[in-house]
């Protein structure tokens, strides 16, 4: 029973102090190699390389399942009921998407339709102003706001102002090759000359780089103002054409410290809304 | 009659052989990283190569013990080499060693494959700096799991062994 055992004990006797011929000699030069190719791979990234190959060359093997799957869905439904129902569905999915791209299609031409309507009824503001279109090409909003517009005139001068379909909405900027960049009237920088309508009373609004928000400049204590003013461009200066809404006044704050009332003006104008940009003297 | 040394194959064939059982010892160790999904994983290629040390020290070089190293380094996502300098280690002292580990017992052979395991694992867990009261359990259970493993792998690997060797 115990025959076995004796065996294994007795050979495990003789074996107790025995080493095999392996030697460290033979071992140095795989272990160096190992440490040189970890230095290359921890100086230069290899085995990345090396695993973008790989998952290059193993691709389609990874699509196998993938594969084996389409195949026996196919096959499975392919003598059934279910394969005409999967084509119908498959078919009517494929009308909605149609649809569904025709009347965001729509959507789009209408908005445009839109906007140039707005865009020409403003115009008749502009009474014999000569007006030139532009196409919005891009927005930034970092390092400053800015909308590029694309326009295939050269008429386009620097002390032109900028309009979309909600007004007013900024200077230009910088004019470049077919392309102008246009700065928000709400840029810090731009101060432009106004009136409130209801007093007639001329103000200064600047820009508090906020969009959508202004501040009216050194408005006295003693001036008549009321939230809910509205406050229009006077046209002073030439800089802006006159009659055209800034915005409604929706806070006024004083300060015992100042002489000045603090004016806050806000409009409605997206300056990154719409397509279109019309260009006018002022 | 037919000695048994007339069915023995060619050394290449031999050293062929092994090399293929290393390497898909390590893609399954690769794809049960990926299913299991855990920081530590059963060390198939460990115990297929030292069980290849031991049976036949003088048919192994260090060729299929780098390859089968840089394939687990490859597909887990480590510096290259980290599996090559631990599986080379092992390779010597198997090597080194094979008679004396030859003469224990099964039991005991699991037994020293647990503490090799152990080793190895702990050589990962020291490189990914990773110390939790999960992963030593990982670690436990997977050392565990090993010796377990250890006659099945002994098993099927001698069997095979056999099999190309003698054809019986």
């Amino acid at each position: 029973m115990f025959g076995g055992e004796h065996k294994q004990t007795d050979i495990a006797q003789s074996a107790i102090f025995t080493t095999g011929s392996m030697r460290a000699s033979r071992f140095y030069p795989a272990i160096l190699f190992t440490l040189f190719v970890m230095y290359g791979d921890y100086s230069f990234d290899l085995s990345s390389k090396i695993r973008m190959f790989s998952s290059f060359i193993f691709s389609p093997f990874a699509q196998v399942e993938f594969l084996a799957k389409d195949s026996f869905n196919t096959f499975d439904s392919y003598f059934s009921s279910q394969k005409k129902l999967s084509e119908e569905i498959i078919m009517l999915r494929n009308q909605i998407r149609d649809l569904e791209n025709q009347n965001l299609a729509l959507q789009n031409v209408k908005t445009s339709l839109n906007e140039l309507e707005d865009l020409f009824n403003l115009k008749k503001s502009f009474q014999e102003r000569k007006i030139f279109l532009g196409k919005v090409t891009d927005f930034k909003k970092f390092p400053k706001e800015l909308v590029l517009v694309e326009t295939r005139t050269n008429n386009i001068t620097k002390d032109m102002v900028a309009f979309n379909a909600f007004g007013l909405i900024g200077v230009i900027d910088e004019l470049l090759n077919n392309s102008i960049k246009i700065k928000p009237l709400h840029d810090a920088s731009i101060k432009v000359p106004a009136k409130n309508s209801r007093t007639l009373e001329n103000v200064i609004i600047v820009g508090t780089g906020k969009p959508k928000t202004f501040q009216i400049e050194e408005f006295k204590k003693n001036g008549d103002i009321k939230k809910g003013d509205e406050i229009i461009s006077s046209g002073l200066g030439d800089r802006f054409p006159e009659g055209f809404l800034l915005g409604r006044v929706t806070e006024i704050k004083e300060n015992d410290q100042s002489n000045f009332l603090l004016v806050k003006v806000e409009n409605t104008f997206d300056f990154s809304f719409g397509s279109t940009i019309l260009f006018t003297e002022p | 009659m037919n000695s048994l040394d007339d069915k023995k194959p060619s050394i290449f064939n031999f050293y062929f052989f092994v090399g293929l059982t290393l390497i898909i010892a390590s893609i399954i160790e690769v794809l049960l990283n990926d299913f299991f999904l855990s920081r530590l994983t059963l060390p198939l290629t460990l115990m297929t190569l030292v069980y290849w040390n031991v049976a036949t020290p003088r048919s192994i070089g260090f060729f299929w013990t780098m390859l089968s190293g840089f394939i687990l380094d490859i597909f887990l996502g480590y510096l290259l080499g980290i599996h090559v300098v631990i599986f080379l280690l092992t390779s010597y002292f198997s090597q080194r060693y094979f008679h004396r580990f030859r003469a224990l017992f099964r039991l005991q052979q699991s037994l020293i494959v647990a503490v090799i395991v152990f080793i190895y694992q702990i050589y990962f867990i020291l490189i990914s700096n990773n110390f939790s009261l999960s992963i030593t359990f990982e670690l436990l259970i997977l050392t565990i799991i090993s010796s377990l493993f250890w006659p099945i792998i002994y098993g099927a690997l001698r069997y095979l062994r056999i099999k190309l060797t003698y054809g019986q």
